[in-house]
């Protein structure tokens, strides 16, 4: 009965804490200064984004101060005290009569969610690659230094297997949570996942307009990942964060509300401390930003929204970590294995475009992705018969997998490794967001088709 | 804008008009081009029947509501999503959560527990660099011609060292007659603990 309690009261210390980390940022920034409470949304709505961001400072506080034992109070203590900024908000928001996190069926769902997802991260140990080899590797090993600068063992040899460049947000919030019981085993520290996963269930709900295409968005959300949301693997979550991103641009376009802006950004970012394919996504959500500018020409004044001061302070903050990472690893001399835009990987790239890998690698691909394509072309033929006004940003987000999926290929074409062996191990993980992509465009379709009333929009 | 009432047939005219528009004439070439590229590519023909079992239902229904289309979509969808292993999982551990829920958390809370995952011979090294209080050992050819193994051994005994200089070696036991010169400390069922001082 005690192991329990304990249990459970690490898993509600570690949601207050982390998201009392992302309410303290998000209250910083928005809810103080001169343009305090001049905002036309309570920043409480971004509850799942306070969860994500407060995921990136836990990771950033612990990589500033480097030891574990010396951060974890740090941050309990500025948890502790967001949490409570949180709640202060949330209860004057109740008070005025402002439904910010609705009850009933949302409650039901969103805990049975975290329970399903809860007993499998419990009860089934790391037993994958990636997770024991990698991840929760990594884990164990700022778990035994009790830091995660280059004491950990980054640079040791015998290592060398685990890819000690990639993100390390979760081993670093594994890590903090065996230092908090004080041992390690193949279960604890996949409490991790359970984090990660969190904030899930409520962006899910806010799609909630109709019940049928609510079911099917969250279908298409979970089900592709399906056990690699507690394996260990950081492909499922970076799949279904990937799709949220394109969701939340979706919606962005239209509202062209901060809110789903930052829903955009706050998405985008995490994934870069997710795995190393973030710095892709990143760079394909730029563009994309770009083509939208260019191709919706929108008035300046609608422009000024990502050049305002907090906006501008929230993404420096949710970027700081990673280039504060990426300054170590340079300073130790800490180099990715694919060796990406050396001569070697270049004339690699050169040759493979001639000899036939690239005809097996758009086999391989379009054998990832062919169902997701025909779901997507059936819908696209039934809005069409019925002449359903297809929106703008329909194309727009499409362009977000298919951009993301040019370069991946690119980047097996540039691999030093058989790329055989390389595509068989991982090309199912690597286009699995590229099929959630594709899922989320046919939803969009969907759901402008549920809610159009026979005029196109302005 | 098109207008939202008047003249029928001026309604039918723009409703027509507004079907060749310029993103109608896009999305028909990609479905197209599509079209094209699944009779050209390389699974095709379980695929192609799939599709045309969709298009048929999708014709059927292009009078009915747009709810109904996520028949032929949730049939796709589950082709796809591979429930089969992760259902099991969640039924497995849901079983075991429900009816031996103490020794459930209990396994959860108990250090170095869960190794039972690893091959025999990494439990067994494990084992016995635990025993012997090793900081740092090295392993013999065969484990390092393994891949799998070598792997596993180097993160299951972390923070303990795996070092080519270091006299205390891990083998199995078929490769002890390599090993002559060295003295036997320790040994498992398959591994064995030398030191070749």
């Amino acid at each position: 009965m005690t192991e329990i309690l304990l249990f459970f009261a690490t898993v509600l210390l570690g949601v207050i804490e982390i998201s009392g980390l992302g309410g303290l940022f998000f209250w910083l920034l928005f809810n103080t200064g001169k343009k305090r409470n001049a905002h036309p949304y309570d920043w409480i709505d971004l509850f799942p984004e306070m969860l994500l961001t407060g995921l990136i400072i836990n990771y950033g506080l612990t990589l500033a101060v480097n030891k574990i034992t010396v951060s974890l109070p740090i941050l309990m203590i500025l948890g502790t005290i967001g949490f409570a900024l949180f709640l202060r908000e949330w209860f004057k928001t109740w008070q005025s009569g402002h439904q910010c996190i609705k009850f009933k069926m949302n409650q039901v769902f969103i805990i049975a969610s975290l329970i399903i997802i809860l007993i499998p991260i419990m009860l089934l140990p790391l037993r994958e690659w990636d997770a024991r080899s990698i991840w929760f590797f990594h884990a164990k090993m700022i778990y035994s230094a009790n830091s995660i600068g280059v004491n950990a063992g980054w640079l040791e040899p015998q290592i060398a297997f685990s890819h000690p460049d990639y993100p390390n947000l979760i081993p670093a919030l594994a890590a903090q949570i065996t230092t908090l019981f004080g041992f390690w085993n193949e279960y604890l520290p996949k409490l991790s996942l359970f984090f990660v996963f969190f904030p899930i269930p409520f962006m899910l709900f806010r799609y909630k307009h109709h019940l049928v295409n609510f079911i099917f968005l969250t279908l298409i959300m979970l089900l592709p990942a399906n056990a690699l949301l507690w394996s260990g693997y950081m492909d499922g979550y970076f799949a279904i964060y990937f799709a949220f991103s394109i969701l939340f641009f979706s919606r962005f376009i239209i509202s062209l509300k901060e809110v789903d802006l930052i829903s955009f950004a706050v998405c985008l970012i995490f994934l870069l401390y997710l795995k190393n394919e973030g710095m892709l996504t990143l760079i394909c959500g730029v563009l994309l930003v770009v083509v939208y500018l260019f191709t919706f020409k929108r008035p300046l004044r609608d422009l000024k929204i990502f050049t305002r001061f907090p906006f501008i302070s929230f993404m420096a903050g949710l970027l700081f970590p990673i280039i504060y990472w990426s300054g170590l690893k340079a300073s130790w001399n800490l180099q990715n294995d694919l060796q990406l835009g050396s001569f070697e990987s270049i004339k690699l790239f050169i040759e493979r475009l001639q000899d036939g890998t690239l005809r097996l690698l758009l086999k391989q691909a379009f054998f990832q992705i062919c169902f997701a394509l025909m779901a997507l072309l059936v819908i696209l033929l039934f809005v069409q018969i019925k002449k359903i006004y297809i929106p703008k940003q329909f194309f727009l987000v499409l362009l977000f997998p298919f951009l993301y999926a040019l370069g991946i290929i690119s980047v097996y074409l540039l691999t030093p490794y058989d790329i055989v062996w390389h595509l068989t191990t991982s090309i199912s993980r690597t286009f699995l967001a590229v099929n959630y992509g594709f899922w989320i465009a046919g939803y969009i379709l969907i759901e402008n088709g549920l809610n159009w009333s026979g005029t196109e929009e302005l | 804008m098109r207008a939202a009432g008047g003249n029928h047939l001026k309604e039918n005219k723009l409703s027509i008009q507004r079907f060749w528009g310029y993103r109608d004439i896009l999305v028909t070439a990609i479905f197209i081009l599509a079209l094209i590229l699944l009779f050209t590519a390389f699974y095709l023909f379980a695929f192609v029947l799939i599709f045309l079992f969709c298009l048929i239902l999708v014709l059927l229904f292009r009078k009915k509501s747009l709810k109904l289309l996520f028949i032929p979509i949730t049939v796709l969808f589950l082709l796809s999503a591979g429930m089969n292993q992760a259902f099991s999982a969640l039924v497995d551990t849901s079983q075991e959560l429900v009816f031996h829920s103490q020794e459930s958390i209990k396994t959860y809370l108990i250090p170095n527990s869960g190794i039972e995952v690893l091959p025999d011979e990494v439990q067994q090294v494990i084992h016995l660099a635990g025993k012997n209080h090793l900081k740092s050992f090295s392993l013999s050819e065969k484990f390092r011609q393994d891949e799998t193994l070598y792997q596993r051994v180097s993160e299951s005994v972390w923070p303990k060292r795996i070092y080519d200089q270091s006299l205390y070696k891990m083998i199995l036991k078929e490769e002890l007659i390599h090993y002559a010169g060295c003295s036997l400390i320790d040994e498992d069922q398959k591994v064995l603990l030398i030191n070749c001082d």
